[in-house]
């Protein structure tokens, strides 16, 4: 018998009766089994996971049945439910309750009226699993986002649960917060035998560790098999963009089978196995190089927030031309965000230049007039008004201009929506389309991908790049490697507050091992210039391999 | 954080410890009992911040200065301003001798009030104040927290709004109406994300049982036996003090004519002798510790 099952399945939210958020949705989930959900933004994936746990399930038409061995959820005893089954959500910040970290872990437990003993014994062994001893008293106001992740991980696990749902955990993290939050989901699956059902954009960080993967769209089960055979389903959506680089080689390489590799480490061994010794054809189609005058330049920049603290930018040296897509990656603290406040004058360099089109910025009267404009990392604080247009309208902006910014990036249909009904993508670009309304020659971008499905990505860089081809520069701080390999122009390495290396993306991705993209690391002793999983396929091709 | 014996008592021990000192400190207004009182804070506050600590003791004496020199002017409504006249101020009014040293007395409660709340602020902080009332009022101690926790979250969600907002121009500069509309589009921005994150809070509660039970608390501290004993030695000089002021020996009236009691009988003299040792309790507890550690460490 299925330890959680769901049975026939179909639900409506009460607002749109004729549009199912979900129909006819059947599925066993066995005790201590991993299950990756995938699906695009919309597909129904979080209202699934909201079923299965009565105090979140939304109101709306119902039919069908959720069982937790073999009783249906809403006449389990909420306090049973409560510690059976545990459900973490994207936002770090609020769904953490109380203000320190020791208290946060014993919420949970008070609630359920622990006694001491107990209590102590499940706070210390969950701060010790999850290596939370160090910062045990602390606020939980100083910790950082991967930290509060695991926090409320940890909060949950001192229930002791059976089931663990996760609804896109990560998507607030930086890749290196992300990778190690998902690795614990990981450890905790292997070493207590918790059940995961888990929804997540980065699906190379969980394809491999999953048994099964479940795939929904439009509310239905499109697909529901091993990973490895998963992908085969897949080929012909626009799904298949989002599945780990490994898997879109094999398939984009017309392989079939049960042999799909899932890490890179499989993909390496299954390429060199492919490909023949001798010499291969290397040549790649050109990408696309934009040399000019200079947009922007700085000049030993140097800056510190206090007198007495170190400084952040040591010297920036950075020359973009006009029309590029300049990216610029580095580790989290380097000062990349702080090279932007820099650039649009929100921090005053205490020595160097920063020249727009050849002038001294501080000359320049208004710069957010026509000049330059920044997309902050946290698009939501830029809307405040009922709807989007009213939000764009605030820039002073006749209708037909925010008609025409609106159509760019792809939000006309979004205009009367209020914007906190909007998805991560969807607001993403609504504020592009507000900063884009300052009509800038300069567009700075702090961390546009984050949160992003695969979908949305992919829109996000043809706007930039449409962008770019009418004269607009932008330049872009980023951790997301695959985002930069597929779209820049030029990718900037930066580190210890300087700019280390200014390369195209071939250049500069095939002398890195470790920051590089999946696909170089998979392919790069058969291809060494290939950096994106389109490259790769496109050599293969060539060579018939 | 918590360096001192004291701090690291039960919540309960250093709550009472403050409650009686700061209540005694308002009621006793005889000099000997006020200038026990402010030196007992001042030098708590040193063990407890060190430089920082002295800093604030120091700042301490202009703000005594001042209120003496003020207070007298401010209460001309004593009807009865005694005897002694010392000038005449603004048409006919008097100081006099009698009503500096009663505004001295009141200065010196004050100053000593408020160094006993420095030194309380930093030993009482409010995770001790909830998980001391928090079997007593489960609901009241966690809305307790989880405003405090909110207040400050506002407060930085604001600065990355308008931070935001500055990114595209929105923000400094502009005419007054420019920057009031911005305002009130923070403001507006900030409910939204108020408002949201109240209700993903709400569901992570429930998530985690809110409701299902009887709440229980974790209680971090234990009541040890030593807690106990430094307990009950305060109740005990508390006690001894209050013999004294039913007996009339910690009485002192300035106006209209002054009048000290003395301390020269024996319950007088304990009464004056508790009160001391009360007030330097923590301070003592510090350096007794000190010590132990420098002779321990001399023998290895």
């Amino acid at each position: 018998m299925a330890h959680l099952a769901i049975d026939h399945l179909s639900f409506a939210y009460a607002a749109s009766p004729a549009r199912p958020a979900l129909s006819d949705v059947s599925l066993d989930i066995r005790q201590g089994e991993y299950i990756a959900l995938c699906g695009q933004s919309g597909s129904g994936k979080t209202t699934l996971l909201r079923h299965l746990k009565t105090v979140l399930t939304p109101h709306g038409v119902r039919s069908g049945a959720v069982l937790l061995d073999g009783t249906p959820l809403d006449t389990v005893p909420l306090a049973r439910q409560s510690a059976a089954i545990g459900y973490v959500m994207q936002d770090p910040d609020a769904q953490i309750v109380t203000d320190k970290v020791w208290h946060e872990l014993a919420f949970g437990l008070e609630n359920l009226g622990c006694d001491q003993e107990i209590m102590r014994l499940r706070v210390a062994e969950m701060a010790h699993y999850f290596g939370i001893q160090t910062w045990f008293d602390r606020d939980v106001a100083t910790l950082s986002g991967g930290q509060k992740q695991l926090l409320n991980l940890a909060a949950i696990m001192a229930l002791q649960p059976q089931v663990l749902i996760l609804d896109e955990p990560t998507s607030q993290l930086d890749p290196i917060a992300a990778a190690d939050f998902l690795a614990t989901v990981r450890r905790l699956n292997q070493d207590l035998g918790t059940t995961i059902v888990i929804t997540e954009h980065r699906l190379e960080d969980i394809f491999h560790a999953a048994d099964r993967c479940v795939v929904l769209q439009e509310g239905r089960l499109l697909a529901d098999d091993a990973p490895r055979r998963v992908g085969a389903a897949l080929r012909h959506t626009e799904l298949f963009a989002a599945l780990p680089t490994p898997v879109r080689i094999f398939y984009g390489s017309g392989g079939s089978g049960d042999g799909c590799p899932l890490t890179v480490r499989e993909g390496r061994t299954w390429l060199t196995a492919k490909a023949p010794g001798g010499t291969l054809n290397q040549s790649l189609p050109p990408q696309p190089e934009v040399t000019g005058p200079a947009a922007l330049e700085l000049k030993n920049v140097w800056f510190r927030y206090q007198k007495g603290s170190p400084d952040v930018l040591r010297g920036v040296d950075f020359t973009v031309p006009k029309g590029s897509l300049h990216a610029v990656l580095g580790g989290n603290g380097t000062g990349k965000s702080t090279m932007l406040k820099a650039i649009c004058g929100i921090c005053r360099p205490y020595r160097g230049k920063v020249l727009l089109d050849g002038t001294d910025s501080k000359r320049h009267k208004d710069l957010f007039r026509g000049i330059l404009a920044m997309l902050p990392q946290d698009p939501a604080s830029l809307f405040a008004r009922p709807t989007v247009r009213q939000d764009l309208q605030e820039m002073r902006a006749e209708s037909a201009e925010v008609q025409r910014v609106a159509e760019l990036c792809r939000v006309s249909h979004l205009l009367e929506r209020h914007p906190s009904d909007l998805s991560g993508g969807e607001l993403q670009r609504s504020a592009l389309a507000k900063v884009l309304l300052c009509r800038p020659r300069l567009l700075l971008l702090d961390e546009p991908t984050k949160g992003l499905d695969s979908f949305f990505k992919e829109q996000l860089g043809q706007v930039l790049r449409q962008l770019c081809s009418q004269g607009i520069t932008v330049v872009m701080v980023s951790h997301d490697v695959e985002f930069c390999a597929r779209w820049a122009h030029a990718v900037s390495l930066f580190f210890n507050g300087q700019i280390l290396t200014t390369h195209p993306p071939r250049r500069f991705f095939a002398r890195n091992s470790f920051y590089t993209t999946a696909a170089n690391r998979m392919a790069r002793e058969v291809f060494p210039q290939a950096v994106t999983a389109e490259d790769v396929v496109y050599l293969m091709k060539e060579n018939g391999l | 954080m918590e360096t001192d014996v004291f701090s690291r008592a039960h919540p309960a021990v250093s709550f009472a410890f403050f409650l009686l000192v700061l209540l005694l400190t308002m009621v006793l207004m005889h000099p000997m009992y006020l200038l026990l009182s402010l030196l007992g804070a001042a030098a708590y506050l040193v063990a407890l911040r060190g430089r920082q600590g002295l800093r604030l003791a120091a700042a301490a004496i202009p703000v005594f200065l001042v209120l003496t020199v003020l207070s007298p002017l401010l209460s001309p409504l004593l009807d009865p301003q005694g005897g002694r006249v010392l000038l005449t101020v603004w048409g006919g009014r008097y100081i006099t001798v009698e009503l500096v040293c009663y505004g001295a007395a009141l200065a010196a409660m004050f100053t000593a009030v408020l160094l006993w709340f420095f030194c309380y602020s930093h030993v009482m902080t409010s995770d001790k104040f909830t998980a001391l009332f928090a079997p007593l009022l489960p609901v009241v101690s966690l809305m307790l927290m989880m405003v405090l926790r909110l207040v400050p979250a506002y407060g930085r969600k604001a600065r990355q709004i308008s931070a935001a907002r500055r990114c595209v121009g929105l923000g400094a500069g502009g005419t007054k109406r420019d920057r009031l509309r911005g305002s009130a589009a923070t403001l507006a921005a900030l409910t939204a994300w108020a408002l949201e994150s109240g209700i993903i809070t709400a569901d992570s509660m429930r998530c985690r049982g809110y409701g299902a039970a009887r709440r229980t608390n974790f209680r971090r501290y234990r009541f040890s036996l030593s807690d106990g004993v430094v307990l009950t030695v305060l109740l005990g000089l508390a006690a001894l003090v209050a013999a004294g002021m039913a007996a009339g020996y910690t009485r002192a009236t300035y106006v209209p004519a002054i009048y000290l009691a003395g301390s020269n009988t024996p319950l007088g003299a304990a009464a004056l002798i508790a009160w001391g040792v009360l007030l330097f309790l923590p301070t003592l507890l510090y350096l007794w510790e000190d010590l132990t550690w420098r002779i321990l460490r001399s023998t290895i």
